[in-house]
């Protein structure tokens, strides 16, 4: 009988992985230097974090180039797209006149100043910096000027119009009290002696910012209702969540409740925060989460933003189906997206159509925080995989990865403008690694959006595509919600024949396109 | 390629079924493997939480006993006491594989461990290995129909927690919880009234579900009943201070 029953599991353990996938990554080889932050073996929590990552079309000649964050006062880095089918980068820090040497953390695109060309906005333990792009040429640190000079613990930060008069405000994220001169002692986690905190220590309330449109920015975060009990906040998304053409922000904390900052409409600009009212606020079993990494997505077709986010290991991962009555509930389970990530620790992730089959697939990337973390000791490893989901109809189904790594950022783009959607990832004081998209697929339809004024690229408009065979899409133009990172709103890549776009813009207004050209690509401009 | 892997998990499907009925047909009364009296100090060191010493002690017997399946089930048990899971696995794995009879109850906690593991396809064998001992044990009918919502098959789902709560007759903990996560799938069909009376039902059977009430206030509020969400949110508020005292002090993450 025993042998029967262990034959019983065996039979059972052959079933789980999942069919051969159609997406395919290549790794190419990139002279894009490791990351920084720390020591290789943490022993504190102000390394755990990592770098982020931003794709910014510095130079506007079309393709996506790369901006590599660095603690540590190790620089941060430009790298020059040079283009070609096998992604080559250049390092072109030194000859635009960038010279961060801080703590840094995290980086946020956006054109301040409406000039056409992107600006970088880069978090840090300490100062944030500004820097103002001159027409792809140079940049030139404008923080003090402009007054976004931050000096808490920055984690993620998010360019959007949060006011609705046409410009790009900012959203800081800030996460604890950190002291180098006094760290907190070691904690214990599964009965293991681990570096301390977030608990125990002081979290930092975060920091919003009006653009005022004249080449400064004012902090707001009291005026405009953002000031709430300070916590460990770690990323955000700025989008229209509720659907009344408003920009919302949704905030990621870690181990505290989430915020939903539903803004009002009201003169004076002013939010409230719904995210316990809305379910947004924890898993659907009321426990806070850790919430690195945010995706957004109309995951359950009714063309709302339905939000996932990553969590710590032993905890799952969590899907919010944004419902039209305004709440959200977790749908987890339903689409198979919580056990399997109970052994991994997640961070950046994005939902994309990898594969150009028409619907969008999940890209997590992993690692944990513990250097001391084992399989045996923790139920999770130091080293883990990507967690690459396929959407096959109303489920995601995992498509195996090769590799264990400490990944904590991660970037999506079309970098050799060959139609489909690279990533690059970057470990924690590690490699980098180009992954080339080499998954087979026809020559897709390319939608881009041009927004107009000081928000020319459109962040925050929300596209309603119906296709030839009557079934239809949403997607939004959003920098990813990458953990600490940001990936430039450039492309929106489709699989099938497209009959008509509707473009909705920050603030409602519509535009509705018709006529796709014979080439597949069209650019939609404000 | 595709057609013999079908095949394959059809002939598998078949074996197992087949499985399954003889077990059916054999076991409508399982033998009852009780715990050698010998080992009742390991256990109660486990149920208080000295799970170290337990090890020592069941380290020390087997040295003298030698090895089998009851004391290498307690050490399973020991760590996934301290929700130490591949651990545990390995104890219970070697329980199960260790010469003598089995005790059955490893296959449950097996099947827990690799639940928290995820590892579903694991998870979900050992668990009917348990139904199959015994077709009526409440706590795998539960997990089956929690891992039937993870499998998405809601239908399974709700038919393996109807399953347990009629199995859980003198089991008011089970049945209280599984109660709500029947609620749970009810509201995935957007039966949120129906839901209610579950949660309802399953919280005044067991208060101390603080995660229940906190979906009971949150299925009230999608309802309008502000006010009830309001007062189910914070008897939440209380259960979970009362149960869970930790996650108010030192606890870093969510174990």
């Amino acid at each position: 009988m025993k042998r029967l029953l262990l034959l019983v599991v065996l039979l059972g353990c052959e079933q789980h992985q999942p069919d051969e996938s159609s997406i395919v990554f290549t790794k190419v080889e990139s002279v894009i230097a490791p990351t920084v932050c720390g020591s290789c073996d943490p022993t504190q929590i102000i390394e755990v974090n990592g770098t982020g990552l931003a794709l910014i079309d510095f130079d506007n000649d079309n393709d996506l180039d790369l901006f590599v964050v660095n603690a540590s006062n190790a620089p941060c880095r430009l790298y020059e797209n040079i283009g070609g089918e096998s992604i080559t980068f250049i390092d072109v820090t030194q000859q635009v006149g960038i010279d961060i040497r801080a703590w840094a953390n995290g980086v946020a695109v956006g054109d301040v100043n409406g000039d056409g060309f992107d600006d970088l906005y880069i978090t840090c333990h300490g100062q944030n910096y500004l820097l103002l792009n001159h027409a792809g040429t140079s940049f030139e640190d404008v923080t003090a000027v402009w007054g976004v000079g931050d000096s808490r613990w920055g984690t993620s930060a998010r360019f959007g119009d949060l006011d609705g008069d046409g410009d790009l405000d900012l959203y800081v994220c800030n996460y604890l009290e950190y002291d180098f001169a006094n760290p907190p002692p070691p904690a214990t986690y599964k009965k293991q002696t681990v570096l301390g905190g977030p608990h125990g220590m002081q979290p930092q309330g975060d920091t919003v910012y009006e653009n005022l449109g004249d080449g400064s920015f004012q902090e707001v975060t009291q005026e405009w209702g953002f000031l709430l009990e300070p916590s460990f906040t770690l990323n955000a998304a700025i989008l229209d969540f509720t659907g009344d053409g408003l920009q919302d922000v949704f905030v990621g904390n870690d181990s505290m409740a989430n915020h939903l900052f539903v803004n009002t409409g009201e003169t004076p600009t002013r939010f409230e925060n719904r995210g316990l009212q809305n379910g947004i606020a924890t898993n659907g079993d009321g426990s806070m989460q850790a919430t690195m990494g945010i995706a957004v997505a109309d995951v359950s077709g009714n063309s709302r933003p339905d939000i996932f986010t990553t969590n710590f290991s032993s905890d799952t991962n969590t899907l919010h189906l944004n419902d039209t009555s305004g709440f959200f509930d977790d749908r987890t389970k339903r689409f198979g997206l919580g056990l399997l990530s109970r052994p991994l620790l997640g961070w950046t992730c994005g939902f994309h159509d990898f594969d150009l089959d028409g619907d969008e697939d999940l890209f997590v990337v992993n690692g944990h925080v513990y250097p001391e973390a084992t399989v045996e000791s923790m139920d999770s490893a130091r080293e883990q995989p990507v967690l690459l989901l396929q959407r096959t109809g109303a489920r995601f189904t995992q498509v195996k990865q090769e590799g264990l790594f400490r990944d904590r950022s991660a970037v999506f783009g079309d970098l050799d403008n060959d139609g489909d959607t690279d990533v690059v990832v970057a470990q924690r004081n590690g490699e980098v690694r180009v992954l080339r998209n080499d998954s087979p697929h026809e020559h897709p339809w390319i939608i881009q959006l041009q927004g107009a004024g000081k928000n020319p690229r459109g962040l925050g408009a929300k596209l309603l595509v119906t296709f030839e065979d009557g079934t239809s899409a949403t997607r939004w133009n959003t920098d990813g919600f990458g953990f600490q990172s940001s990936s430039e709103p450039q492309k929106h890549l489709f699989a099938k024949p497209i009959t008509s776009v509707e473009v909705i813009w920050v603030g409602g207004e519509s535009q509705r396109v018709t006529h796709f050209p014979p080439n597949r690509s069209i650019l939609i401009a404000k | 390629m595709l057609f013999n892997k079908r095949i394959n998990i059809e002939a598998k499907t078949l074996l197992f079924a087949w499985i399954l009925m003889i077990f059916g047909c054999e076991q409508q009364q399982p033998k009852e493997i009780k715990l050698d009296f010998a080992l009742k100090t390991h256990v109660q060191l486990i149920q208080e939480g000295n799970t170290g010493s337990a090890r020592v002690r069941l380290r020390q017997y087997m040295e003298a006993e030698g090895e089998s399946s009851q004391p290498l089930f307690l050490m399973g048990l020991s760590y996934h006491h301290d929700k130490q899971y591949a651990k545990a696995v390995d104890w219970f794995f070697r329980a199960v594989e260790a010469n003598g009879e089995v005790y059955p109850h490893t296959w449950h906690f097996l099947g827990w461990s690799h639940f928290y593991l995820g590892n579903i396809v694991q998870s979900k064998a050992n668990f009917q290995n348990h139904v199959a001992w015994k077709k009526d044990e409440p706590d795998s009918l539960f997990a089956l129909g929690l891992i039937a919502m993870e499998e998405g098959d809601l239908p399974q789902a709700e038919r393996f927690l109807h399953a347990a709560i009629a199995a859980a007759v003198d089991d008011v903990a089970t049945q209280a919880k599984a109660k709500a996560r029947l609620a749970d799938v009810l509201t995935e069909d957007g039966r949120w009234d129906e839901a209610i009376v579950l949660y309802k039902d399953a919280v005044q059977q067991n208060p101390d579900m603080y995660e229940a009430w906190h979906r009971f206030s949150f299925a009230l509020q999608r309802i309008g009943k502000v006010d009830e969400a309001s007062r189910a949110a914070q008897q939440c508020e209380l259960a979970r201070r009362r149960v869970r005292p930790d996650l108010y002090h030192s606890t870093r993450f969510p174990e």
